[in-house]
């Protein structure tokens, strides 16, 4: 079995997240809220659907603001190999370990949104012809001192490829 | 690939020099009947306005004064709206051999001028719809690398035997440029194209007319279509037998004779186009280029250098396993094909992003129906670059453990029709439940007939479901007993089976990065799902293989980034 990849986010992403999922379970929450409300203005429905609605909602939120972000922490790993880039993620079910040799990268971004940037938080992305893999959540610094680690790597391949 | 060598196509294969037929910087306009379609279209339009008369008739006062304003507007639109731009955008329409890359240039008020640098085309392939046949003509198109982030470049309405000399010099100058030999280029505007190609060909196959008949025949899409005609004739029966419509007596004795009917009419016009489309088939290596040509009405053409071969997939659908067949195909990189209803559905409905990562992709079928016994061969002969492939006799097996997931898998977590039948249930709980009493129906034989027919329903679907299940267990057993994985120094091979099977060869330096997924219960019994990412179509595509051991997912991440293996 191989070593877990040794490297964490930094733990400020969890509030990152559940702010965000807080905004989406409320968002989506409130639009259910009103059809339900709506329908229940024209039509005799009771009780029950509203009562089971709100205790999914409440559920929603234990689930997404207490146990998904602190699981998909815990999961979420990096490691900056010799040859290859390892990541490790994953929620509640599945796991993925995705591994990126450095001859395949095609550019590293970083992105900052508004809510990372009030955090200092930055997305660090390392793209290949294929997909982009994003590494969430990193402090300014870490994530400088990751795109540069990584360009010296993804250089050092090529000239191996090409040797 | 790896291990693949680039070779010079044919026009450098006798005297060592690179023959051109086409001068460097030279414009070319394409064909003239580009503007013939302005009068096709014309009598499309003149026969709309001419049903618009017809219908109008009965206007009265309305249809006189509609007439005065369409007669004379129509041939309007046939002189100025239509022919005069057709002809001034045919004017500016122009295409050149520059000496690095291949231009075209379209626009009358705002110029466009797209290029594609000829090391980069990934493959040629032109199309002839039957419209073009007509007038001679077709439309080139050159894929660039790059995927969905780029467009093709494509010429329309250019002859075809100018296309036979664009494709020529197209890969002639990319296997100059790959050569670093552009001086050695020497222009020859006479010489014999056919000849010169030809001279390179090292392989050729026609599909013979048995094989045609059996590639019709052996089709699944057919097949799948006559089954879900017969199920819905059969639920349509069910319920108007349950709801006592009126006729459904008469039907009863026929119901069998309607039941194959339908199946053998939805099963033979899906045999026309498959007819259609493989008919004339011929795959060729020239050079370092494999070249699939088919089609009876519309004609395909591509050309794929042997470099740009993304994976090698040998397809076995159910019923081309019991005859002993595959269908061998090749992942290549092809650009985004931006059509008039994808443009329609960016403005409308943005929102709709199109998936990116697939699990199925276009790709270049070389052989319809290979038997098994020869597919090898005819890799052997088409791509030797694929030489050092690992076999299907030296894949590994799974572990036992595999087949309890596979029968969870297949027959209940990927069951499709379970999913459907769930659905219906749902859906069936939430009418009883919501609708109904929200409607207020009080009708007693209408509800009598409701609660019929929706227990109908739900009835077929539950032993369709059924069916389905029991039908996937003998593909789950197969699977897990014969499904295996191996790679050796350059390539990785993927064998996955059931009721029908597919093999997959990847070459290392495709594979763009490699994951091992597992889900709760396969972290229990140490397994992984083992995938690689890799190009193909406008999309990247995923080729995995459920429930290999933990530790063997393990070592192909470690293989992945061997660089021996890079280099190999």
């Amino acid at each position: 079995m191989r070593e877990l990849p040794a490297k964490r986010l930094d733990p400020k992403v969890k509030i990152v997240w559940r702010i965000c999922y807080a905004l989406l379970v409320t968002l989506i929450g409130a639009l259910i809220m009103a059809c339900l409300v709506f329908l229940s203005s024209r039509f005799d429905l009771g009780n029950t659907p509203m009562t089971v609605f709100g205790v999914i909602w409440f559920l929603s939120y234990v689930f997404f603001l207490g146990i998904f972000p602190a699981i998909r922490y815990a999961r979420w790993r990096y490691e900056i190999k010799d040859s290859y880039l390892d990541l490790m993620k994953g929620g509640v079910f599945r796991n993925r370990r995705h591994t990126i040799p450095y001859c395949r990268v095609m550019d590293i971004d970083t992105r900052q949104g508004l809510l990372l940037r009030a955090f200092k938080l930055t997305d660090v992305t390392v793209s290949t012809r294929a997909n982009e893999h994003i590494v969430p959540g990193l402090d300014i610094e870490t994530a400088e001192q990751l795109c540069d680690r990584i360009n010296a790597l993804v250089y050092q391949s090529s000239k191996d490829v090409e040797a | 690939m790896s291990g693949t060598e680039s070779r010079p196509t044919g026009a450098a294969a006798h005297d060592g020099a690179y023959i051109s037929v086409f001068k460097t910087g030279e414009h070319h306009r394409v064909q003239k009947s580009y503007i013939a379609m302005a009068p096709v279209i014309a009598l499309v339009i003149a026969a709309v306005f001419a049903v618009v008369h017809g219908a109008a008739e009965n206007l009265g006062e309305a249809y006189d004064i509609l007439t005065k304003v369409t007669g004379p507007l129509t041939d309007v639109l046939v002189l100025i709206v239509l022919i005069v731009p057709f002809a001034l955008r045919w004017r500016f329409m122009s295409y050149v051999f520059e000496e690095h890359v291949f231009c075209f240039h379209s626009g009358v008020l705002s110029h466009h001028g797209t290029s594609i640098p000829y090391t980069q085309a990934q493959s040629i392939s032109y199309h002839a719809s039957p419209l073009q046949r007509i007038f001679g003509v077709c439309t080139i198109t050159l894929d660039r690398a790059g995927g969905s982030s780029r467009k093709p470049l494509s010429v329309p309405y250019v002859k075809r035997q100018v296309v036979e000399r664009m494709c020529y010099e197209l890969a002639m100058r990319k296997s100059a440029m790959q050569a670093g030999a552009t001086d050695a280029i020497d222009y020859a505007p006479d010489a014999d194209v056919k000849a010169l190609d030809d001279a390179a060909v090292t392989y050729e196959y026609k599909l013979r007319a048995v094989d045609l008949l059996k590639t019709v025949l052996t089709n699944e899409k057919p097949v799948i279509a006559a089954f879900v005609v017969a199920l819905v004739v059969v639920t349509a029966m069910v319920a108007a037998f349950l709801l006592e419509i009126p006729f459904a007596g008469y039907i009863e004795d026929i119901a069998w004779l309607i039941i194959g009917i339908a199946m053998i009419v939805v099963w033979v016009s899906g045999l026309f186009p498959v007819l259609l489309r493989y008919g004339r088939f011929r795959v060729r290596r020239r050079g370092s280029r494999i070249e699939v040509m088919h089609g009876i009405i519309a004609i395909d053409f591509t050309s794929l250098d042997a470099d740009c071969i993304q994976y090698v997939e040998a397809r076995q659908s159910m019923l081309r396993r019991i005859t002993g067949s595959c269908e061998l195909a090749f992942g290549h990189v092809t650009a985004t094909r931006v059509t008039f209803f994808a443009r329609v559905k960016d403005v409308l409905l943005p929102f709709l992003k199109k998936k990116k990562v697939s699990k199925q992709a276009d790709v270049l079928i070389v052989h319809p129906f290979a038997k098994l016994g020869h597919a090898n061969e005819i890799l052997d002969s088409l791509v030797p670059e694929l030489a050092g492939r690992p076999r299907r006799e030296d894949c590994r097996s799974l572990p036992k453990a595999a087949l309890t997931r596979a029968l969870i898998r297949e027959c209940l977590l990927h069951n499709k029709v379970l999913r459907v039948v769930i659905a219906i249930v749902i859906i069936r709980w939430c009418l009883d439940t919501f609708l109904v009493p929200l409607i207020g129906i009080t009708n007693i034989v209408f509800l009598a007939s409701y609660a019929m027919l929706m227990d109908g329903v739900v009835l077929v679907s539950c032993i369709v479901a059924v069916i389905a299940s029991l039908i996937k267990i003998p593909g789950a057993i197969r699977y897990a007993r014969r499904s295996g994985y191996t790679w050796n120094d350059g390539y990785l091979l993927l064998f996955s089976t059931g009721l029908s099977a597919s093999l997959s060869i990847i070459p290392h330096g495709k594979i763009q990065s490699g994951t091992a997924e597992a889900s709760l219960f396969q972290r229990r019994k140490s397994l992984a799902t083992l995938q690689a990412l890799t190009l193909s179509g406008e999309k990247t595509v995923t080729l995995e293989l459920a429930d290999v051991p933990q530790d063997d997912a393990d070592a192909y991440a470690e293989w992945l980034t061997a660089p021996e293996a890079a280099k190999a």
